[in-house]
């Protein structure tokens, strides 16, 4: 059993790119191909009674920014030689965990590869992520890897 | 890609899917296995010496039950590299946090991937997993591949 159908989620940060560059080695395997997946997270606007006016406009920005990010890792993944599609999806009011859980399915996916931790908590919080929430949410393995360390910001004198 | 791959056991059927996909993945990749199985440490509170005027368990007792699970969780693990024929060796370790114990093992040992299950149990006979799963995702270095 080889992984053939590999997601990976990005999101631009660096997690997220310490995910995709160990899904990538392990596209190498003949046959294998990856499918980068972002998605579009509306929550924190959500949250925002500023954005109520131009919310239209935000998220319009989002996508913009999470296509511009496709475009980017993608080419990147195919200049080392690997096979890769895109997608793209939006939270509309799901938790971002079960928009790749669910993306992954209708995919058909093999593996899930995924960054911990993603973007939000504290940096001693690794789990309670979007991760972790992927592997409950799902019988796809999932293969978890740790992102560079984050120090904390040093206080200034 | 991945040279040696640890798979920690409790010997519940949940591991037994976790080392399937480990095997395979080491045949694959021509890496190595290692099956790995965590001891608690003998606890007079467990044997009910304190509760009961018996003592349920000696530590000879209590050693000669936890060697033979882990025996019978690791025999598994062998007979699956085995089949898959890859190399194969297995560490025992005895300590009070399963997970700690699988991180650092997987840094002496120089593993480059863990591979384990989702959800295990807890119990007596040295089956201390799955909980420790996501102890496990936090705190180690290299990448985890859970499994269901």
């Amino acid at each position: 059993m080889s992984y053939k159908r590999i997601l990976v989620p990005v999101d631009g940060s660096s997690t997220s790119k310490a995910g995709l560059k160990e899904a990538l080695k392990l596209a190498r395997t003949p046959g294998a191909r990856l499918r980068l997946l972002h998605v579009v997270d509306e929550s924190p606007l959500l949250s925002l009674p500023e954005a109520g006016y131009a919310i239209d406009t935000v998220i319009d920005d989002l996508k913009r920014s999470g296509k511009a990010l496709l475009a980017n890792v993608a080419k990147s993944v195919a200049a080392q030689g690997a096979k890769c599609e895109i997608a793209m999806v939006e939270s509309v009011g799901q938790r971002v965990a079960d928009q790749i859980t669910a993306d992954a399915k209708r995919w058909r996916a093999d593996l899930i590869v995924i960054g911990t931790h993603g973007r939000r908590g504290v940096q001693r919080l690794l789990m309670g992520s979007d991760a972790e929430l992927v592997v409950r949410n799902t019988t796809i393995p999932v293969l978890l890897v740790h992102g560079p360390q984050v120090r904390p910001a040093k206080a200034k004198r | 890609m991945y040279k040696h791959i640890l798979v920690p056991t409790d010997g519940t059927r949940l591991s037994d899917k976790a080392i399937k996909s480990a095997a395979s993945l080491a045949a694959i990749l021509g890496a190595k296995l290692t099956g790995f199985h965590v001891l608690p440490p003998y606890n007079l509170a467990i044997s009910g010496y304190e509760i009961a005027p018996v003592v349920v368990f000696s530590p000879a007792e209590y050693r000669k039950a936890t060697t033979k699970s882990a025996k019978a969780a690791l025999d598994k693990v062998e007979k699956a590299a085995r089949a898959a024929g890859v190399r194969y060796e297995s560490l025992i370790v005895t300590s009070e946090r399963a997970w700690e114990a699988i991180v650092q093992s997987a840094g002496d040992r120089k593993c480059d991937l863990i591979v384990m299950a989702s959800h295990g149990r807890r119990g007596l006979s040295g089956l201390i997993l799955g909980s420790e799963t996501t102890k496990v995702l936090t705190h180690s270095k290299v990448p985890v591949l859970v499994v269901r």
